[in-house]
């Protein structure tokens, strides 16, 4: 039984330094960080839809939630980047630091699945721990940054990017969802 | 026509066995693979360290994950589709019951039966109208059981008539009645259960369980109207959900009092739901459960906004300020051979119903 523990243990830590490589190789930039948030703003084209918006304004609501998103997304990269700078002594280079960071993102692509009904928040809470566990192996693989340490780093950031979306965005998309609930009533 | 009543009774128990058969060798097989596992485990273990079976595991999920939610997406469009009215068929509400004068039915009670998953057309399956009918014996005489509703689908017309995918369905049913191996019906009678697990997900959900609900509501209050029921005439309407169709009853039970203007009360039998239905004006929810009742206690887990630890939740709120009640038949499971349409608990079931209906109807 231990045997089996520890053979899966190494396939996890060899799955995770594969990971980390493939995403040290990848080259993703502002598209990567755009399509995250497209896709996390058509997550919810269904509050759009049924708020009975025209064509040309959910097209302008998507657009719009998914640059702000990826505002948020940037916002925390650059304060993982502050952090990085004060503890490990790394130079300040937020530009280089976002270009390297910004292939963690890459889960975020699927984010549109948590249209899903009633199994959203488990997706959504899956894909932002996958996230946060890419930005972990890259630190590790770029910066030789231990993974504990790694937490202390990327967790203010990433908490704040969280925030960001919960204010901007899940505050919006709730009211539109409730605005619904309102108006289901009034139809009759 | 009885003829082909007493064919489709007698294709659907043999359809049953045969799926009871699939599970019996699904089971043994399991049985057997886990004995092979401990006889031979070192190899065993070689078998699951191996890289293929790991690509076979990794493949699957990944197929899984994405299939999933694509098809909870793809479903919820659909009603949010008929919502905007691009689909024909949903009805303006104001139309309802204008005319108080058409084709009375002369009862003041109508219990409305919502059925669980396994529903996939508007007929019952044999042992859910044995049931029925005892049912519809017990009430009294001024009440009226509405059947054959289907709750898993918000369109006026049944799944194998929807124009965007009754070839689909078609082809499934066909598949599910008359494939002749049991292993393909068994199949085919899972993807509609599937399709109807995903409509529970979706009344239950916050986002769009509004719309979804308010969809089946207005196809009810239809239903009603087509039987002779008035506002003005009728004194109650009583939701019977079984399973699933609890979590159905559930969502639209306060909708459907909007629109039918009349109280509305739901009875769960074994029922699975998830409690964030809107209640709010709805006086009276009653359970009927098995004691062993497996699966409505893995939906009290699936739903945690049911569990005691969460006051806050819908559920729990509308608690403290009515009464939930709660009749347990002890043995009782969730179905088959000791479900409520057994002829074991059969008449238990009925009886509670039937309690609750007189202890609850207004004077």
């Amino acid at each position: 039984m231990l045997e089996v523990v520890q053979h899966w243990l190494v396939g996890i830590n060899d799955s995770l330094e594969f990971l980390a490589q493939s995403m040290v190789k990848m080259e993703a930039g502002l598209g990567l960080l755009l399509g995250v948030g497209f896709s996390m703003s058509a997550s919810h084209f269904f509050s759009l839809l049924a708020n009975r918006l025209k064509p040309i304004q959910i097209a302008v609501h998507l657009a719009v939630d998914a640059f702000g998103l990826g505002l948020a997304f940037l916002l925390g990269i650059f304060c993982d980047s502050l952090i990085l700078a004060m503890i490990e002594s790394v130079p300040l280079d937020p530009v280089t630091f976002a270009n390297q960071m910004t292939v963690a993102l890459w889960p975020g692509l699927f984010y549109v699945l948590v249209g899903a009904p009633y199994i959203s928040d488990l997706i959504a809470v899956t894909i932002f721990a996958w996230i946060h566990l890419n930005c972990l192996l890259l630190l590790r693989a770029v910066y030789a940054v231990p993974l504990a340490k790694g937490l202390v780093v990327t967790s203010p950031g990433f908490v704040l990017a969280l925030i960001v979306i919960a204010l901007l965005f899940a505050q919006r998309w709730r009211s539109s969802y409730a605005e619904l609930v309102r108006e289901v009533p009034s139809r009759q | 026509m009885l003829l082909s009543r007493t064919w489709l009774r007698k294709r659907r128990e043999q359809l049953r066995l045969s799926r009871q058969l699939v599970i019996g060798i699904l089971i043994a097989s399991a049985v057997i693979l886990f004995l092979c596992v401990a006889v031979v485990r070192r190899d065993a273990m070689m078998l699951i360290g191996g890289g293929s079976f790991y690509e076979l595991l990794k493949f699957t999920a990944l197929i899984l994950a994405f299939l999933i939610p694509l098809s909870g997406i793809y479903s919820v469009m659909l009603d949010f589709v008929f919502w905007e009215g691009w689909l024909d068929g949903l009805p303006d509400p104001k139309d309802l019951f204008a005319d108080s004068s058409l084709n009375d039915s002369g009862h003041r009670h109508y219990v409305i039966y919502l059925d669980g998953i396994h529903q996939s057309e508007e007929d019952h399956p044999p042992r859910v109208s044995r049931f029925l009918e005892k049912l519809e014996a017990g009430i009294d005489e001024d009440a009226l059981l509405v059947k054959g509703i289907e709750a898993y689908t918000i369109m006026p017309v049944a799944l194998s008539s929807a124009s965007y995918s009754q070839w689909f369905w078609r082809w499934l049913f066909a598949m599910q009645e008359h494939h002749p191996n049991a292993l393909i019906s068994f199949l085919s009678s899972f993807l509609v259960q599937a399709n109807n697990v995903i409509k529970v997900g979706i009344s239950s959900d916050r986002r769009y369980g509004p719309v979804m609900n308010y969809e089946l509501s207005l196809k009810i209050a239809r239903r009603l109207e087509s039987i002779g029921f008035h506002p003005s005439r009728a004194s109650r309407l009583v939701l019977v959900g079984y399973s699933g169709g609890g979590e159905m009853a559930i969502g639209t039970a306060e909708m459907l009092q909007r629109l039918c203007r009349v109280p509305v009360q739901v009875i769960t039998v074994c029922g699975v739901f998830s409690g964030n239905g809107s209640l709010a004006e709805i006086e009276r929810v009653a359970m009927v459960v098995g004691a062993k009742d497996p699966v409505a206690a893995f939906g009290r887990l699936v739903y945690p906004g049911r569990l005691p630890m969460l006051p806050l939740s819908n559920w729990n709120r509308w608690q403290s300020h009515r009464k939930l009640a709660r009749y347990e038949i002890s043995e009782m499971g969730h179905n088959g051979r000791s479900g409520p349409f057994s002829e074991r608990f059969s008449s238990d079931v009925v009886t509670a119903i039937c309690r609750e209906l007189a202890c609850s109807a207004p004077q």
